[in-house]
Protein backbone atom coordinates (compact mmCIF):
# COMPACT_ATOMS: atom_id res chain seq x y z
CA UNK A 1 0.00 0.00 0.00
CA UNK A 2 1.63 3.22 -0.84
CA UNK A 3 2.44 5.70 1.52
CA UNK A 4 -0.21 8.48 0.67
CA UNK A 5 -3.27 5.83 -0.26
CA UNK A 6 -2.77 4.77 3.50
CA UNK A 7 -2.79 7.96 4.53
CA UNK A 8 -5.92 9.06 3.09
CA UNK A 9 -7.43 6.10 4.54
CA UNK A 10 -6.39 6.92 7.93
CA UNK A 11 -7.63 10.12 7.13
CA UNK A 12 -10.67 9.14 5.64
CA UNK A 13 -11.54 6.72 8.08
CA UNK A 14 -11.30 9.35 10.86
CA UNK A 15 -13.45 11.27 8.56
CA UNK A 16 -16.15 9.06 8.20
CA UNK A 17 -16.39 8.07 12.20
CA UNK A 18 -16.32 11.53 12.94
CA UNK A 19 -19.05 12.68 10.48
CA UNK A 20 -21.30 9.55 11.97
CA UNK A 21 -21.06 10.67 15.69
CA UNK A 22 -20.06 14.50 15.42
CA UNK A 23 -18.46 13.92 19.20
CA UNK A 24 -15.24 15.57 18.74
CA UNK A 25 -15.78 18.33 16.63
CA UNK A 26 -18.84 19.61 18.36
CA UNK A 27 -16.73 19.05 22.06
CA UNK A 28 -13.77 20.90 20.32
CA UNK A 29 -15.96 24.07 19.31
CA UNK A 30 -17.74 24.05 22.53
CA UNK A 31 -14.64 24.16 24.51
CA UNK A 32 -13.25 26.77 21.95
CA UNK A 33 -16.70 29.16 22.18
CA UNK A 34 -17.08 28.65 26.11
CA UNK A 35 -12.99 30.16 25.97
CA UNK A 36 -13.38 33.03 23.88
CA UNK A 37 -16.73 34.07 25.86
CA UNK A 38 -15.49 33.83 28.99
CA UNK A 39 -12.63 35.86 27.91
CA UNK A 40 -15.22 38.26 26.82
CA UNK A 41 -16.16 38.67 30.32
CA UNK A 42 -13.76 38.23 31.85
CA UNK A 43 -11.64 40.70 30.78
CA UNK A 44 -14.49 43.87 30.47
CA UNK A 45 -13.01 44.70 26.77
CA UNK A 46 -13.33 48.09 25.97
CA UNK A 47 -11.68 49.49 22.38
CA UNK A 48 -8.62 50.05 23.84
CA UNK A 49 -7.66 46.82 25.46
CA UNK A 50 -9.29 44.32 22.81
CA UNK A 51 -6.34 44.56 20.49
CA UNK A 52 -3.62 43.56 22.90
CA UNK A 53 -6.02 40.67 24.45
CA UNK A 54 -7.57 39.56 21.56
CA UNK A 55 -4.32 37.58 19.79
CA UNK A 56 -4.27 35.72 22.98
CA UNK A 57 -7.45 34.64 23.62
CA UNK A 58 -7.58 33.33 20.19
CA UNK A 59 -4.82 31.03 20.81
CA UNK A 60 -5.86 29.92 24.16
CA UNK A 61 -9.36 29.14 22.76
CA UNK A 62 -7.51 27.60 20.13
CA UNK A 63 -4.62 25.50 21.29
CA UNK A 64 -7.15 23.86 24.35
CA UNK A 65 -9.57 23.09 21.90
CA UNK A 66 -6.80 21.71 19.60
CA UNK A 67 -5.45 19.62 22.41
CA UNK A 68 -9.03 17.76 22.97
CA UNK A 69 -9.02 16.87 20.00
CA UNK A 70 -5.78 15.49 19.58
CA UNK A 71 -6.59 13.02 22.70
CA UNK A 72 -9.98 11.92 20.90
CA UNK A 73 -7.84 11.33 17.33
CA UNK A 74 -6.07 8.20 19.88
CA UNK A 75 -8.88 7.22 22.13
CA UNK A 76 -10.79 6.01 19.27
CA UNK A 77 -8.00 3.70 18.80
CA UNK A 78 -7.61 2.19 22.13
CA UNK A 79 -11.61 1.26 22.03
CA UNK A 80 -11.10 -2.43 20.55
CA UNK A 81 -7.67 -2.47 20.28
CA UNK A 82 -8.16 -0.66 17.06
CA UNK A 83 -4.37 0.27 17.31
CA UNK A 84 -3.50 -3.04 16.96
CA UNK A 85 -5.51 -3.10 13.55
CA UNK A 86 -3.61 0.19 12.36
CA UNK A 87 -0.33 -1.35 13.04
CA UNK A 88 -0.85 -4.35 11.41
CA UNK A 89 -1.91 -2.89 8.19
CA UNK A 90 0.81 -3.23 5.40
CA UNK A 91 1.62 0.62 6.23
CA UNK A 92 4.21 2.40 7.22
CA UNK A 93 4.09 3.86 10.58
CA UNK A 94 5.16 7.60 8.98
CA UNK A 95 1.74 7.14 7.29
CA UNK A 96 -0.08 6.40 10.28
CA UNK A 97 1.28 9.17 11.88
CA UNK A 98 0.55 11.62 8.94
CA UNK A 99 -2.81 10.24 8.79
CA UNK A 100 -3.43 11.32 12.12
CA UNK A 101 -2.01 14.48 12.01
CA UNK A 102 -3.50 16.10 9.11
CA UNK A 103 -6.83 14.56 10.45
CA UNK A 104 -6.32 16.57 13.57
CA UNK A 105 -5.24 19.88 11.48
CA UNK A 106 -8.24 19.01 9.43
CA UNK A 107 -10.42 19.42 12.07
CA UNK A 108 -8.84 21.87 13.73
CA UNK A 109 -9.11 24.17 10.94
CA UNK A 110 -12.84 23.03 10.90
CA UNK A 111 -13.32 24.61 14.48
CA UNK A 112 -11.10 27.59 13.77
CA UNK A 113 -13.21 28.91 10.37
CA UNK A 114 -15.99 28.45 12.77
CA UNK A 115 -14.51 30.40 15.66
CA UNK A 116 -13.17 33.13 14.10
CA UNK A 117 -16.36 34.70 13.21
CA UNK A 118 -17.61 34.40 16.38
CA UNK A 119 -14.17 35.65 17.56
CA UNK A 120 -14.63 38.90 14.71
CA UNK A 121 -18.03 39.52 16.65
CA UNK A 122 -17.62 39.10 20.12
CA UNK A 123 -13.96 41.23 19.72
CA UNK A 124 -14.56 43.45 16.92
CA UNK A 125 -11.61 42.45 15.22
CA UNK A 126 -11.20 42.13 11.34
CA UNK A 127 -10.93 38.81 10.41
CA UNK A 128 -11.39 38.76 6.57
CA UNK A 129 -7.78 38.87 6.10
CA UNK A 130 -5.51 36.59 4.30
CA UNK A 131 -2.71 36.52 6.13
CA UNK A 132 -4.66 35.97 9.34
CA UNK A 133 -5.62 32.74 7.80
CA UNK A 134 -2.07 32.16 6.71
CA UNK A 135 -1.12 32.59 10.08
CA UNK A 136 -3.65 30.21 11.86
CA UNK A 137 -2.88 27.24 9.17
CA UNK A 138 0.69 27.48 10.01
CA UNK A 139 0.58 27.60 13.90
CA UNK A 140 -2.08 25.19 13.44
CA UNK A 141 0.37 22.74 11.78
CA UNK A 142 3.15 23.45 13.81
CA UNK A 143 1.09 22.39 17.00
CA UNK A 144 -0.81 19.60 15.66
CA UNK A 145 2.56 17.98 14.70
CA UNK A 146 4.37 17.41 18.09
CA UNK A 147 0.32 17.51 19.47
CA UNK A 148 0.05 14.29 16.97
CA UNK A 149 2.96 12.41 18.71
CA UNK A 150 2.62 13.38 22.07
CA UNK A 151 -1.30 12.80 22.47
CA UNK A 152 -0.40 8.78 21.33
CA UNK A 153 1.97 8.80 24.01
CA UNK A 154 -0.48 10.10 26.43
CA UNK A 155 -3.34 8.26 25.65
CA UNK A 156 -1.53 4.88 26.83
CA UNK A 157 -1.78 5.83 30.37
CA UNK A 158 -5.01 6.99 32.77
CA UNK A 159 -4.25 10.62 32.63
CA UNK A 160 -4.27 11.67 29.31
CA UNK A 161 -5.94 14.90 29.69
CA UNK A 162 -3.64 16.10 32.18
CA UNK A 163 -0.69 14.71 30.67
CA UNK A 164 -0.80 16.10 27.14
CA UNK A 165 -1.30 19.88 27.82
CA UNK A 166 1.12 19.47 30.12
CA UNK A 167 3.66 17.78 27.93
CA UNK A 168 2.94 19.24 24.76
CA UNK A 169 2.37 23.26 25.85
CA UNK A 170 6.39 23.80 27.06
CA UNK A 171 7.45 22.80 23.39
CA UNK A 172 4.32 24.40 21.41
CA UNK A 173 5.66 27.88 23.15
CA UNK A 174 7.42 28.83 20.11
CA UNK A 175 4.71 28.18 18.13
CA UNK A 176 1.83 30.15 20.44
CA UNK A 177 4.16 32.96 20.96
CA UNK A 178 4.79 33.56 17.12
CA UNK A 179 1.43 32.64 16.52
CA UNK A 180 -0.08 35.44 18.88
CA UNK A 181 2.08 37.48 17.70
CA UNK A 182 1.84 37.57 13.98
CA UNK A 183 -1.79 37.51 14.52
CA UNK A 184 -1.42 40.95 16.87
CA UNK A 185 0.65 42.31 14.27
CA UNK A 186 -1.75 41.18 11.76
CA UNK A 187 -4.72 42.32 13.34
CA UNK A 188 -3.29 45.62 14.45
CA UNK A 189 -2.58 46.22 11.11
CA UNK A 190 1.01 47.04 12.00
CA UNK A 191 2.39 46.33 8.31
CA UNK A 192 2.89 42.79 7.22
CA UNK A 193 6.92 43.03 7.60
CA UNK A 194 7.06 42.40 10.73
CA UNK A 195 4.65 39.80 11.18
CA UNK A 196 6.73 38.21 8.31
CA UNK A 197 9.73 37.22 10.28
CA UNK A 198 6.92 35.34 12.89
CA UNK A 199 5.73 33.45 10.31
CA UNK A 200 8.97 32.41 8.95
CA UNK A 201 10.11 31.27 12.43
CA UNK A 202 6.13 29.77 11.98
CA UNK A 203 7.20 27.69 9.07
CA UNK A 204 10.86 26.05 9.90
CA UNK A 205 9.11 25.41 13.09
CA UNK A 206 6.37 23.02 11.17
CA UNK A 207 8.84 21.76 9.28
CA UNK A 208 11.22 20.78 12.24
CA UNK A 209 8.75 19.53 13.74
CA UNK A 210 6.97 17.19 11.13
CA UNK A 211 10.40 15.49 10.63
CA UNK A 212 11.43 15.33 14.19
CA UNK A 213 7.33 13.84 15.00
CA UNK A 214 7.88 11.40 12.00
CA UNK A 215 10.85 10.02 13.32
CA UNK A 216 9.62 9.72 16.60
CA UNK A 217 6.48 8.48 15.74
CA UNK A 218 8.15 5.28 14.65
CA UNK A 219 9.17 4.80 18.69
CA UNK A 220 6.46 5.69 20.26
CA UNK A 221 4.28 2.74 18.16
CA UNK A 222 6.64 0.01 18.37
CA UNK A 223 5.08 -3.11 19.99
CA UNK B 1 32.37 -7.37 40.43
CA UNK B 2 31.38 -3.91 38.86
CA UNK B 3 30.12 -2.50 42.37
CA UNK B 4 33.60 -2.78 43.26
CA UNK B 5 35.42 -0.43 40.79
CA UNK B 6 32.31 1.81 41.13
CA UNK B 7 33.07 2.04 44.76
CA UNK B 8 36.90 3.05 44.34
CA UNK B 9 35.92 5.88 41.73
CA UNK B 10 32.91 7.25 43.24
CA UNK B 11 34.67 8.63 46.43
CA UNK B 12 37.45 10.41 44.45
CA UNK B 13 34.67 12.22 42.66
CA UNK B 14 32.77 12.79 45.91
CA UNK B 15 36.25 14.43 47.39
CA UNK B 16 37.19 16.65 44.41
CA UNK B 17 33.38 17.63 44.79
CA UNK B 18 33.84 18.61 48.44
CA UNK B 19 37.04 20.01 47.81
CA UNK B 20 34.96 22.18 44.69
CA UNK B 21 32.83 22.95 47.46
CA UNK B 22 34.78 24.66 50.14
CA UNK B 23 36.56 26.46 47.62
CA UNK B 24 33.23 28.12 45.87
CA UNK B 25 31.96 28.75 49.94
CA UNK B 26 35.03 31.16 50.61
CA UNK B 27 35.01 33.09 47.33
CA UNK B 28 31.09 33.32 47.10
CA UNK B 29 30.91 34.64 51.19
CA UNK B 30 34.80 35.94 51.57
CA UNK B 31 36.10 37.02 48.18
CA UNK B 32 33.74 38.29 46.54
CA UNK B 33 32.89 41.91 46.54
CA UNK B 34 29.59 42.75 47.84
CA UNK B 35 27.61 44.37 44.82
CA UNK B 36 26.56 48.00 44.65
CA UNK B 37 23.41 48.37 44.10
CA UNK B 38 21.87 45.12 45.90
CA UNK B 39 24.75 44.31 48.42
CA UNK B 40 25.16 41.12 49.85
CA UNK B 41 21.91 39.32 49.01
CA UNK B 42 23.15 39.25 45.27
CA UNK B 43 25.24 36.45 46.27
CA UNK B 44 22.87 34.27 46.28
CA UNK B 45 23.62 34.87 42.24
CA UNK B 46 26.62 32.46 42.99
CA UNK B 47 24.11 29.19 43.53
CA UNK B 48 21.38 30.63 41.47
CA UNK B 49 22.77 30.93 37.94
CA UNK B 50 25.13 27.59 38.49
CA UNK B 51 21.76 25.30 39.12
CA UNK B 52 20.39 26.38 36.04
CA UNK B 53 23.20 25.70 34.37
CA UNK B 54 23.25 22.49 35.83
CA UNK B 55 19.89 21.94 35.07
CA UNK B 56 20.48 22.74 31.41
CA UNK B 57 23.75 20.08 31.36
CA UNK B 58 21.42 17.64 33.02
CA UNK B 59 18.75 17.58 30.41
CA UNK B 60 21.16 17.95 27.73
CA UNK B 61 22.79 14.88 28.88
CA UNK B 62 19.43 13.12 29.31
CA UNK B 63 18.70 14.39 25.24
CA UNK B 64 22.12 12.54 23.92
CA UNK B 65 21.28 9.51 26.69
CA UNK B 66 17.14 9.06 25.19
CA UNK B 67 18.61 9.30 21.16
CA UNK B 68 21.80 6.66 22.08
CA UNK B 69 19.11 4.05 23.74
CA UNK B 70 16.64 4.75 20.96
CA UNK B 71 19.61 3.72 18.34
CA UNK B 72 21.42 0.99 20.90
CA UNK B 73 18.64 -0.52 22.83
CA UNK B 74 20.86 -0.64 25.88
CA UNK B 75 19.19 0.24 28.87
CA UNK B 76 22.24 1.90 30.79
CA UNK B 77 21.38 4.78 28.36
CA UNK B 78 18.10 4.84 29.36
CA UNK B 79 18.89 4.81 33.17
CA UNK B 80 21.07 7.64 32.44
CA UNK B 81 18.44 9.29 31.02
CA UNK B 82 15.90 8.87 33.73
CA UNK B 83 18.67 9.79 36.46
CA UNK B 84 19.60 12.96 34.24
CA UNK B 85 16.28 14.00 33.80
CA UNK B 86 15.07 13.59 37.84
CA UNK B 87 18.64 15.50 38.55
CA UNK B 88 17.60 18.25 36.20
CA UNK B 89 14.50 18.36 37.37
CA UNK B 90 16.12 18.99 41.51
CA UNK B 91 18.80 22.16 39.97
CA UNK B 92 16.29 23.90 38.26
CA UNK B 93 13.40 23.77 41.20
CA UNK B 94 16.80 25.29 43.41
CA UNK B 95 17.31 27.75 40.61
CA UNK B 96 13.74 28.79 40.79
CA UNK B 97 13.19 29.19 44.13
CA UNK B 98 16.53 30.62 44.96
CA UNK B 99 15.53 32.95 41.80
CA UNK B 100 12.46 33.44 43.76
CA UNK B 101 14.13 34.54 47.19
CA UNK B 102 16.74 36.86 45.36
CA UNK B 103 13.66 38.22 43.84
CA UNK B 104 11.68 39.09 46.84
CA UNK B 105 13.71 41.71 48.53
CA UNK B 106 14.75 43.00 45.15
CA UNK B 107 11.83 43.52 42.86
CA UNK B 108 9.37 43.69 45.88
CA UNK B 109 7.49 40.34 44.84
CA UNK B 110 8.07 36.31 45.00
CA UNK B 111 7.61 35.83 41.46
CA UNK B 112 6.48 37.62 37.91
CA UNK B 113 5.30 36.48 35.04
CA UNK B 114 8.42 37.22 33.70
CA UNK B 115 9.42 35.49 30.39
CA UNK B 116 12.86 34.02 31.68
CA UNK B 117 10.83 32.83 34.86
CA UNK B 118 7.71 31.64 33.21
CA UNK B 119 9.68 29.48 30.79
CA UNK B 120 11.55 28.00 33.06
CA UNK B 121 8.90 27.00 35.38
CA UNK B 122 6.80 25.85 31.93
CA UNK B 123 10.51 23.67 31.55
CA UNK B 124 10.40 22.00 35.08
CA UNK B 125 6.50 21.26 34.31
CA UNK B 126 7.44 19.76 31.00
CA UNK B 127 10.14 17.48 32.65
CA UNK B 128 7.82 16.35 35.88
CA UNK B 129 5.12 15.75 33.64
CA UNK B 130 7.37 13.29 31.56
CA UNK B 131 8.76 11.96 34.68
CA UNK B 132 4.72 10.97 35.73
CA UNK B 133 4.14 9.94 32.36
CA UNK B 134 7.13 7.08 32.90
CA UNK B 135 5.45 6.00 36.21
CA UNK B 136 2.14 5.62 34.50
CA UNK B 137 3.34 3.65 31.52
CA UNK B 138 3.18 -0.29 32.49
CA UNK B 139 5.38 -1.88 30.20
CA UNK B 140 9.35 -1.03 31.03
CA UNK B 141 10.05 -1.22 27.69
CA UNK B 142 7.73 1.29 26.88
CA UNK B 143 8.92 3.57 29.70
CA UNK B 144 12.13 3.46 28.02
CA UNK B 145 11.23 4.17 24.63
CA UNK B 146 8.26 7.21 25.74
CA UNK B 147 11.18 8.52 28.32
CA UNK B 148 13.85 8.87 25.71
CA UNK B 149 11.32 10.43 22.62
CA UNK B 150 10.11 12.92 25.55
CA UNK B 151 13.54 13.87 26.21
CA UNK B 152 14.69 14.46 22.96
CA UNK B 153 11.88 16.63 22.44
CA UNK B 154 11.79 18.20 25.50
CA UNK B 155 14.88 19.68 24.85
CA UNK B 156 13.39 22.37 22.74
CA UNK B 157 12.84 23.96 26.38
CA UNK B 158 16.29 25.02 27.22
CA UNK B 159 16.91 26.89 23.99
CA UNK B 160 13.56 28.41 24.46
CA UNK B 161 14.68 29.61 28.60
CA UNK B 162 17.95 30.99 26.74
CA UNK B 163 16.18 33.36 23.76
CA UNK B 164 13.10 34.35 26.48
CA UNK B 165 15.50 37.06 27.35
CA UNK B 166 16.25 37.92 23.45
CA UNK B 167 13.10 38.40 22.70
CA UNK B 168 11.21 39.85 25.24
CA UNK B 169 12.58 43.18 27.26
CA UNK B 170 12.43 41.97 30.89
CA UNK B 171 13.59 43.13 34.43
CA UNK B 172 15.40 39.67 34.43
CA UNK B 173 19.53 40.64 34.97
CA UNK B 174 21.25 40.06 32.19
CA UNK B 175 24.64 38.37 31.91
CA UNK B 176 25.91 38.37 28.81
CA UNK B 177 25.07 41.41 26.79
CA UNK B 178 26.55 42.06 23.32
CA UNK B 179 27.82 45.39 23.36
CA UNK B 180 29.14 45.31 27.03
CA UNK B 181 30.62 41.72 27.35
CA UNK B 182 30.73 40.03 30.72
CA UNK B 183 29.13 42.68 32.47
CA UNK B 184 31.26 41.54 36.11
CA UNK B 185 33.76 42.44 38.37
CA UNK B 186 36.75 39.77 37.91
CA UNK B 187 36.91 38.71 41.36
CA UNK B 188 32.61 38.04 40.86
CA UNK B 189 33.58 36.18 37.40
CA UNK B 190 36.05 34.11 39.38
CA UNK B 191 33.89 33.25 42.10
CA UNK B 192 31.08 31.98 39.54
CA UNK B 193 33.13 29.90 37.67
CA UNK B 194 34.29 28.26 40.38
CA UNK B 195 30.67 28.23 41.66
CA UNK B 196 29.50 26.79 38.16
CA UNK B 197 32.37 24.22 38.61
CA UNK B 198 31.48 22.90 42.10
CA UNK B 199 27.80 22.59 40.74
CA UNK B 200 29.24 20.47 37.71
CA UNK B 201 31.01 18.24 40.11
CA UNK B 202 28.37 18.20 41.95
CA UNK B 203 25.88 16.80 39.36
CA UNK B 204 27.92 14.24 38.23
CA UNK B 205 28.18 13.09 41.98
CA UNK B 206 24.09 12.72 42.03
CA UNK B 207 24.47 10.71 38.68
CA UNK B 208 26.46 8.43 39.82
CA UNK B 209 25.04 7.42 43.02
CA UNK B 210 21.67 7.51 41.18
CA UNK B 211 22.48 5.49 38.30
CA UNK B 212 24.00 3.41 40.74
CA UNK B 213 20.77 2.54 42.91
CA UNK B 214 18.73 1.79 39.28
CA UNK B 215 21.15 -1.15 38.33
CA UNK B 216 20.55 -1.95 41.58
CA UNK B 217 16.98 -2.32 41.64
CA UNK B 218 17.58 -3.87 37.65
CA UNK B 219 19.85 -6.63 39.90
CA UNK B 220 16.89 -7.16 42.28
CA UNK B 221 14.48 -7.34 39.06
CA UNK B 222 16.79 -9.84 37.54
CA UNK B 223 16.92 -12.19 40.56
CA UNK B 224 13.20 -11.87 41.01
CA UNK B 225 12.83 -13.70 37.63
CA UNK B 226 15.31 -16.33 38.50
CA UNK B 227 13.65 -17.30 41.47
CA UNK B 228 10.52 -18.87 40.25
CA UNK B 229 12.28 -20.11 37.16
CA UNK B 230 14.18 -22.46 39.06
CA UNK B 231 11.73 -23.10 41.38
CA UNK B 232 9.71 -24.19 38.36
CA UNK B 233 12.49 -26.41 36.97
CA UNK B 234 12.36 -28.69 39.62
CA UNK C 1 21.85 43.69 57.10
CA UNK C 2 18.23 42.67 56.57
CA UNK C 3 18.63 41.32 53.63
CA UNK C 4 21.23 38.60 54.83
CA UNK C 5 17.92 36.53 56.10
CA UNK C 6 17.10 35.64 52.14
CA UNK C 7 20.57 35.05 51.13
CA UNK C 8 20.64 32.64 54.08
CA UNK C 9 17.42 31.34 53.07
CA UNK C 10 18.63 30.59 49.73
CA UNK C 11 21.39 29.14 50.91
CA UNK C 12 19.78 26.68 53.27
CA UNK C 13 17.18 25.43 50.74
CA UNK C 14 20.32 24.99 48.00
CA UNK C 15 21.50 22.34 50.42
CA UNK C 16 18.68 21.14 51.90
CA UNK C 17 16.95 20.35 48.58
CA UNK C 18 20.54 18.75 47.84
CA UNK C 19 21.04 16.33 50.90
CA UNK C 20 17.00 15.67 50.80
CA UNK C 21 17.98 13.87 47.30
CA UNK C 22 21.01 12.18 48.46
CA UNK C 23 19.26 10.52 51.74
CA UNK C 24 16.10 9.19 50.07
CA UNK C 25 18.79 7.99 46.87
CA UNK C 26 20.49 6.03 50.25
CA UNK C 27 17.30 5.03 51.28
CA UNK C 28 16.65 3.73 48.28
CA UNK C 29 19.60 2.22 48.04
CA UNK C 30 19.47 0.48 51.65
CA UNK C 31 16.05 -1.06 50.88
CA UNK C 32 17.28 -2.59 47.26
CA UNK C 33 20.68 -4.00 48.73
CA UNK C 34 18.81 -5.64 51.85
CA UNK C 35 16.62 -7.06 48.60
CA UNK C 36 18.99 -7.92 47.13
CA UNK C 37 20.71 -10.16 50.11
CA UNK C 38 17.56 -12.11 50.52
CA UNK C 39 16.83 -12.90 47.51
CA UNK C 40 20.78 -13.99 47.04
CA UNK C 41 20.01 -16.10 50.16
CA UNK C 42 16.43 -17.68 49.01
CA UNK C 43 18.19 -18.71 45.75
CA UNK C 44 21.04 -19.98 47.48
CA UNK C 45 18.40 -22.34 49.44
CA UNK C 46 16.39 -23.33 46.54
CA UNK C 47 20.26 -24.59 45.16
CA UNK C 48 21.08 -26.57 47.72
CA UNK C 49 17.81 -28.73 47.90
CA UNK C 50 18.24 -29.58 44.56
Amino acid sequence: MTFWRAVSAIIAKDLTIELRTKETLSAMLIFALMIVVIFDFAFDLHPENTCEIAPGVLWVAFSFAGVLGFNRSFITEGEGDCIEGLVLTPADRSAIYMGKFLGNVLFMLVMESMILPIFAVLFGVPVLNPSLWLTIVLGTTGFAAVGTLFAAMAVTTGARDTMLPLLLFPVAVPVIVASTQATGQILGSQGLSEARTWLRLLLAYDIVSIVLALLGFEYVLEE
Amino acid sequence: MANQEGNSRIPFLVVCTALSVIVSLYLIFVYAPTERTMGDVQRIFYFHMPSAWASFLAFFVAFAAGIAYLVRWEPHWDTLELASVEIGLLFSMIALVTGSIWARPIWNTWWTWEPRLTTTLVMWLYYFASLMLRRLVDNPERQARFGAVLSIVGFVNVPVVFLAIRLWRTIHPVLLSSDKGLAMEPAMLLALGVSLVTFTLLYACLLMIRVRVEHLRHEVDRLRELGPRSLSNR
Amino acid sequence: MTNLWYLFAAYAFVWTAIFAYVHSIAQRQRSLAQDIKALQEALETIQERE
